[in-house]
């Protein structure tokens, strides 16, 4: 572990890889909420790291290529939002690989091959903008809160009040609505709010399976 | 400045390359890793043909050797004296080469240090090469610049140098190398101070002692039992003598007064945040990194610290003030250096990942 900045913060934890399988993916969140969908699947062997942001894509695998157990990684996956455009997304991750020396995958779900296969994955289905919280939502969409989150987000609508970033809105909304209120989408994922068994999450459990 | 460094079969080296070196350089590995001996290296490279300088960096791993081969003979790769050393760099664009080769031991010298076997019944004859000394040969693009050689004569028991045409110190560089432990006597410590008294630049170093004891306010050399020493006002009714105060404030003084006797040449340091608390090492970062510009100097500093490599890596932000960043690992035998350019640094930064081995 390594000394905090100052005298209040905690350490914080040094990265160090310690599996042949990387997936790299935007936050803190993301890293909790795809942990618990390993073990959901039962999938070992995938170590996580959060990259703070899909700006820091290209610094991390910068970072990443020269770690001491570099040597040892047979796959590198990435899992990013799409946001407002899919394409711009995987074509940027796709840019950050080639920069560093990985193969390049040609399209969204699918790995390269060889001896150190690459994969991005771009949320929530490779086509449309949106992020995990498109997903998560879509697997709860026939649940009464969910009805209840649409009429919330019409009426901020109505008064001009709606954030462009809806999807997050929405699953904010869903999740303070819930009888424990405030749990953040990770911690949501570690308490069973999200319905893995649906099938918007199948291309997702695929693109990990074929890690 | 240097701007990539190759070592040849010096000691555990093999072979290296360091490329695209920077003005602040830190190397990290494991222990044996062969950190100490890039550095060992460079002031060898620096010191062109000077027969003392090898002999103050064979001295530095084994102090108690007095035969020529005890003393050099680890400075080959494998302990073979037949291959010889080369360490090059490229200095201000211009190639910079040292090639260090074995002398065999003449017969009748001290070096030869021939044993009575008592009451041998095997008799043994063998073309064993016992060194009797070294060879230096410093060349740049347009050939030989100096050499150098250091032996033991017959029937004497004391090294001899001889130097060619141009001098064991034609193209010397001028070097300093801060050894992980020990230091420079503290005469040697109060002429540089003196040196940097006479161009006015004592202040610095009294600031850099500052960020470790805050009650240091002046610093002056004083004769102490005939000898000079420097002594700090630390606010009591006499001065005290720095020769008394702990290990990190000394290997900071020994950095700090450096500089004036290396104006554009090298300060190596080993083991850098050696005896240093992490709360002086931002403060120790930018201090170097401002007399490394004043005084034209690049250095090359080692650490095993975590929190020493981190804070020169926050201190020293911005293309032109980023240091190099390399990791001497060996693997399957072999040496490699991992170089860190912006983009990795600032992913270290930013996810916090393990730099060292």
């Amino acid at each position: 572990m390594s000394g905090g900045a100052d005298k209040t913060s905690p350490p914080v934890a040094k990265f160090q890889i310690t599996l042949p399988k990387l997936l790299l993916v935007e936050g803190k969140e993301d890293e909790r909420f795809l942990a618990e969908a390993l073990e959901h699947l039962g999938i070992g062997g995938i170590q996580i790291l959060p990259i703070a942001g899909k700006d820091n894509l290209g610094t991390n695998l910068a970072a990443l290529t020269r770690d001491p157990k570099f040597g040892e990684v047979t796959c590198v996956a990435v899992i990013l939002d799409a946001d407002s455009d899919s394409g711009e997304a995987f074509q940027s991750a796709r840019d950050s690989l080639k920069s560093q020396g990985f193969s390049v995958p040609q399209a969204h779900g699918v790995f390269t091959t060889g001896s150190r296969r690459t994969g991005v994955f771009i949320m929530p289905d490779g086509v449309n903008p949106g992020m995990l919280e498109t997903l998560c939502m879509q697997s709860v969409t026939d649940t009464p809160r969910a009805k209840c989150v649409e009429g919330f987000l019409a009426c901020l609508s109505e008064n001009g009040l709606l954030p462009a970033n809806k999807d997050k809105v929405r699953a904010h909304a869903w999740l303070a609505g819930q009888s424990e209120p405030g749990k953040r989408l990770g911690e949501a994922a570690e308490a069973g709010y999200w319905r893995f068994e649906n099938p918007v999450f199948e291309n997702l459990w695929n693109f990990l399976r074929a890690m | 400045m240097y701007s990539s460094l190759s070592i040849k079969n010096f000691r555990g080296i093999e072979s290296l390359q360091l490329e695209d070196t920077r003005r602040i350089n830190l190397i990290v590995g494991r222990n044996n890793a062969g950190k100490s001996t890039v550095l060992e290296s460079l002031f060898l490279l620096g010191s062109a043909a000077n027969t003392a300088a090898a002999l103050s960096i064979a001295l530095l791993r084994d102090p108690e050797a007095s035969k020529a081969d005890r003393l050099w003979r680890t400075f080959f790769h494998n302990a073979d004296p037949g291959t010889p050393i080369e360490v090059e760099g490229q200095w201000n664009d211009q190639p910079r080469r040292l090639k260090i080769s074995a002398i065999k031991a003449e017969p009748g010298s001290a070096s030869a240090d021939p044993k009575v076997p008592s009451a041998a019944r095997v008799a043994t004859i063998s073309d064993s090469f016992t060194i009797g000394g070294l060879a230096l040969v410093l060349s740049n693009g347009d050939g030989v610049q100096s050499e150098g050689t250091i032996k033991i004569p017959p029937g004497s028991h004391n090294m001899a140098s001889t130097s060619g045409s141009n001098g064991p110190d034609t193209g010397i560089l001028p070097t300093t190398l801060v050894s992980a432990r020990g230091w420079t006597s503290m005469p040697d410590i109060a002429r540089q101070f003196s040196d940097l008294a006479k161009i006015k630049q004592e202040d610095s170093v009294v600031e850099a002692l500052r960020s470790i004891d805050t009650r240091i306010s002046r610093l002056d050399v004083l004769s102490d039992g005939g000898s000079a020493a420097v002594y700090a006002d630390i606010g009591l009714d006499s001065l005290l003598p720095l020769s008394a105060a702990g290990e990190g404030l000394m290997r900071l003084l020994i950095m700090a007064v450096a500089f004036a006797g290396i104006r554009g040449g090298v300060l190596l340091v080993d083991e850098i945040d050696n005896g240093l608390h992490h709360s002086v090492m931002d403060k120790l970062w930018t201090f170097l990194d401002q007399q490394c510009e004043r005084f034209n100097v690049q250095m090359f500093a080692t650490t095993h610290s975590d929190e020493m490599l981190r804070s020169a890596l926050r201190s020293l932000s911005g293309e032109s003030k980023r240091p190099g960043l390399f990791r001497i690992d060996v693997r399957n035998g072999r040496h490699v250096a991992t170089s860190y350019d912006a983009e990795a640094i600032a992913g270290v930064l930013e996810s916090n990942f393990e730099v060292r081995s």
